[in-house]
């Protein structure tokens, strides 16, 4: 591996992976396609919500007083049916580890109707930040970009994933 | 210094101590600013940061006249988000003998404590020229609500266009009660 010190790059700087940029404490944004799988809907790709699980613990590991900014970009369909665009702070209790991820505190997007959670089940021992957000009933095309504000290096603690679910933003199911 | 031509870095590249600067990009990089400011009474306890940054807020440093920037902050204060920001400012100042100071906020997306249920309510962040000379020049400083205490919180903040301009004066924070000019 090379250590580089001060370096200037003259031209085009191509990254294949991820680029952590410590000093900032804002994360690269991940990108994520929004034809996930519909475990539980017929046909797969059918509408309702996609859940992506983050690599975000949930507890007070990462976030115990210690609040990260989640920002949410994308679209879903070739017209734009649904649009993302909020921004959310993911915080947990540093007493009791109570989980406050559903504090949106900025969302213009267009029938996004985005809800952050914590996740059911553990992953690598650690309960995850997760987020749903309407999906049409079509693969079609759509993406989605997450990025972090503060703590960046939590973002690259366990792999992402997503799920397609037929379910709402009023009766959501727990598919992680 | 290592200086690279065109370069791909396969896998995760780590940036450990400072930042990437794409000079192309008519973009600063992010600047991290801690919510708790400190300094004289009120201090960490005030109901206002005022940052000061760098950015010269007036022609006489041969790059703001006529000549504006974006100036976009993000943040937030206080464990529960009372306060959060997302803005952006277009600065600049009158290339004639005036002089004169422009700061308006043409988006703004923060919020007082807006939940799912309750959503967000403006902020009212200020963005001012402060008073006192800088390094022989009047500075873009900038004044956002915060909540009474230090608990915790960060802003970033970056500029487009005019990146040149930005000189070596360091950065600062003042805790007051006020939105009025605290430099």
């Amino acid at each position: 591996m090379a250590n580089l010190q001060n370096s200037t790059v003259t031209g085009r700087m191509t990254v294949t992976g991820a680029l952590k940029h410590n000093s900032t404490g804002v994360s690269n944004w991940q990108v994520l396609s929004h034809c996930a799988n519909g475990t539980d809907t017929t046909p797969n790709y059918a509408g309702g919500r996609l859940h992506v699980r983050t690599p975000i613990r949930a507890d007070n590991s990462h976030l115990g007083w210690n609040p990260i900014i989640m920002e949410v970009r994308g679209y879903h369909t070739y017209s734009g049916d649904t649009t993302h665009n909020f921004m959310a702070l993911l915080n947990t209790n540093g007493y009791n580890n109570s989980f406050y991820g559903s504090q949106i505190t900025a969302d213009s997007g267009y029938n996004s109707l985005p809800l952050v959670y914590k996740s059911t089940s553990t992953y690598g021992g650690y309960h995850r930040v997760c987020f749903s957000v309407t999906k049409v009933g079509c693969c079609c095309t759509g993406h989605i970009w997450i990025r972090f504000w503060n703590n960046p290096t939590a973002a690259y603690d366990y792999a992402w994933a997503t799920e397609g679910r037929g379910d709402s933003q009023s009766s959501l199911s727990a598919p992680f | 210094m290592a200086n690279l031509q065109a370069t791909t870095f396969t896998g995760t590249g780590e940036v450990i101590a400072s930042e990437v600067y794409v000079s192309g990009s008519g973009m600063t990089p992010w600047k991290t600013v801690f919510m708790c400011p400190g300094g004289a009474s009120p201090g960490n306890n005030a109901s206002w940061i005022h940052i000061r940054t760098p950015c010269p807020a007036t022609n006489a440093s041969s790059g703001s006249g006529w000549n504006p920037s974006i100036i976009e902050v993000k943040g937030y204060h206080s464990y529960f988000a009372s306060y959060s920001y997302d803005f952006q400012a277009v600065i600049n100042s009158a290339g004639d003998a005036s002089n004169n100071w422009y700061s308006n906020i043409r988006v703004n997306r923060g919020n007082t404590g807006g939940t799912q249920n309750n959503p967000p309510t403006g902020t009212l962040p200020v963005v001012y020229r402060s008073t006192n000379t800088y390094n022989s020049y009047e500075r873009v400083c900038i004044a956002l609500p915060r909540s009474t205490c230090c608990c915790n919180g960060w802003s970033w903040v970056r500029w487009w266009n005019n990146t040149g301009i930005l000189d070596s004066v360091a950065w600062a924070t003042s805790g007051t009660n006020s939105s009025a000019n605290a430099y």
